[in-house]
């Protein structure tokens, strides 16, 4: 299966890879993973004072697809209130990437993940 | 649990079938596999987690025997399309047993809880995160470094433990159920097999590290 060209930019170009201390209280951390293919997923982000998230990390361990979604996220979500990035959904980043069926639950953990990390982020506060 | 299709006539004869038997008991013709026999069916052993793998061989070879194609060579094209049908069922109920993650997710089939749909809950995020910190320091690991064999060796004793915890786990788990069958001794199976699935998934990655290295 050939990957489409924005899967392949990010995969071998990825934004955003790293780790911030999760025990900062200004970084919120989403762990997601997917039990029957064994990926794991990390993102990170790093909310400002404004409620704004101003830096986003991940780290994933897993296919192709499962690396552009995660990474593609990071730069969609830096810039944008808690709110607004809790509106993106795993159809807008299938579609941006253009992902095949089999795929779509790549683009469902990298969802789960933002949420996760805004969860665990409101925690702190 | 799939539903007894029994009585019914020998394919051949037309004499009385009554249980799931390999040979028709009136004219000693092979019968198609039975599709509601499971493959602790298959062995004729009572279903669990603790299976004897040297038990299993040798019922296996027996059975292997019995229906082998080369014995039904001269035979009709159905009966070797069933002697084939009991071979291929047979194989499958072998490789399930043999390996306790297929054999766990089998179980859980098998007691209606299919391990796909249910692992709705996320998976605990600490152990992800253990997970997260094996494969990067799986993926850190310099392999031209002299020692990066005894560090692969030592990462891969580390995992292999792992997976025997989880394996006695599912064991204790499926021996409680067997005693008890709640719902909820199912739902740690699924996780702890889940678990399995990513420590498989990170020896997997290993192996290749390590063909990368020789």
């Amino acid at each position: 299966m050939a990957y489409n060209d924005k899967v392949l930019d990010h995969y071998e170009n990825p934004r955003n890879v790293g780790s911030f201390d999760k025990n900062d209280d200004n970084v919120g951390t989403g762990m997601v993973g997917a039990p029957a293919c064994g990926d794991v997923m990390k993102l990170q982000i790093k909310v400002g004072d404004d409620g704004v998230i101003n830096d986003a990390k991940f780290k994933t361990f897993g296919c192709g697809s499962a690396i552009a979604s995660s990474s593609l996220v990071t730069e969609w979500i830096k810039g944008k209130s808690l709110d607004d990035a809790l509106t993106i959904k795993n159809k807008d980043i299938a579609e941006e990437l253009a992902l095949p069926p089999v795929k779509i639950h790549c683009s469902v953990l990298a969802e789960d993940a933002i949420k996760q990390a805004i969860t665990d982020y409101k925690k702190k506060q | 649990m799939a539903t007894n299709i029994f009585p019914q006539p020998c394919w051949s004869c037309r004499g009385p079938i009554t249980e799931s038997v390999p040979f028709c008991p009136t004219c000693k013709i092979i019968q198609p596999p039975d599709p509601t026999q499971n493959y602790f069916g298959v062995f004729s052993i009572d279903p669990g987690f603790n299976v004897d793998n040297k038990h299993i061989e040798s019922l296996y070879r027996e059975l292997q025997q019995q229906f082998h194609p080369d014995r039904f060579a001269t035979k009709s094209p159905t009966e070797r399309r069933f002697s084939m049908e009991h071979v291929t069922k047979l194989n499958e109920a072998l490789r399930t047993m043999e390996d306790p993650l297929s054999l766990a997710v089998y179980l859980l089939q098998l007691f209606g809880h299919t391990v796909e749909n249910s692992s709705k809950p996320p998976s605990d995020p600490e152990f992800l995160m253990e997970v997260m910190e094996l494969r990067e320091s799986l993926e850190d690991l310099d392999l031209s470094r002299g020692d990066a064999g005894e560090e692969l060796d030592a990462m891969r004793d580390d995992v292999e433990k792992r997976c025997l915890n989880e394996i006695s786990e599912l064991s204790n788990l499926f021996n409680d159920y067997f005693k008890n069958s709640q719902d909820s001794i199912l739902e740690q199976a699924a996780k702890a097999v889940d678990r399995l699935r990513y420590h498989n998934r990170f020896l997997e990655e290993l192996d290749q590290r390590e063909e990368a290295l020789y």
